[in-house]
């Protein structure tokens, strides 16, 4: 039985193709897909790049977690993919792609949703956004331990 | 049993600002707590804001607030996380 998970970082550009060929399988009628992209602007700056920083070996664990919790409730025959970027992108450079194949259209945007919601609040991943004015900033995120400080 | 253990704390995010992003190597008692650890990160890292809001892990793992550390680790901090 051929892997119906892939998950992995990628310090090269990222492929939708490798992706939409990894989920495809004959029984699946749907393939839903999430790719996050460099945008030029953020909070009112203008950006040039972003840089990615990944901490890849607790990263792929955490994708492959979230991918097992997908399966468990959207379906065990989803195909599901994760691939991030780590490095530096330019304005409209890929930094992730989700992709699922599905039998059917409604596990696969469920899916699909939950994957990216998942990674962005539980995956290692760090964003420095580089703007027009020369001036770089670590974008704020999602706390990863649960202690409260008072 | 005595002494002390060494952690070596690899750096993320915005952390990679202090010293070029080279990993800390902190001496703590052998049995020392997370929150231990945590703190002498804090002192490490020049009271850093951004440290009582990370977490502690190895490469599988990101570490519970009870851990001990009884040997040599290796760790990493990792702060707030905003990939996708």
């Amino acid at each position: 039985m051929t892997q119906s998970i892939y998950t992995g970082i990628s310090e090269e550009a990222l492929s939708i193709q490798k992706a939409a060929d990894f989920v495809d399988a004959a029984e699946n009628g749907a393939l839903n897909m999430f790719v996050g992209k460099v945008r030029n602007h953020n909070m009112g700056k203008a950006v040039n790049a972003v840089s990615y920083d990944v901490f890849a070996p607790l990263a792929c664990n955490v994708f492959q977690e979230i991918c097992t919790e997908a399966k468990a409730q959207f379906g065990e025959r989803l195909r599901l993919y994760i691939e991030h970027y780590k490095g530096k992108l330019e304005i409209g450079g890929i930094s992730v792609i989700i992709a699922v194949g599905s039998p059917h259209r409604d596990e696969s945007f469920q899916a699909c949703r939950y994957l990216i919601e998942q990674l962005k609040i539980r995956a290692p991943v760090w964003k420095q956004e580089h703007y027009m004015d020369g001036d770089s900033e670590w974008v704020k995120g999602h706390a990863l331990c649960g202690h409260h400080h008072g | 049993m005595s002494g002390s253990i060494t952690l070596t704390v690899n750096l993320f995010g915005a952390f990679r600002g202090h010293e070029n992003g080279k990993p800390l190597t902190l001496s703590l008692p052998h049995g020392a707590t997370l929150t231990e650890a945590r703190r002498a990160l804090k002192t490490a890292l020049d009271n850093h804001p951004l440290v009582d809001d990370s977490a502690l892990a190895d490469e599988t793992q990101i570490l519970p607030e009870d851990a001990v550390f009884e040997r040599d680790t290796q760790l990493a901090i990792l702060p707030p996380v905003c990939g996708g």
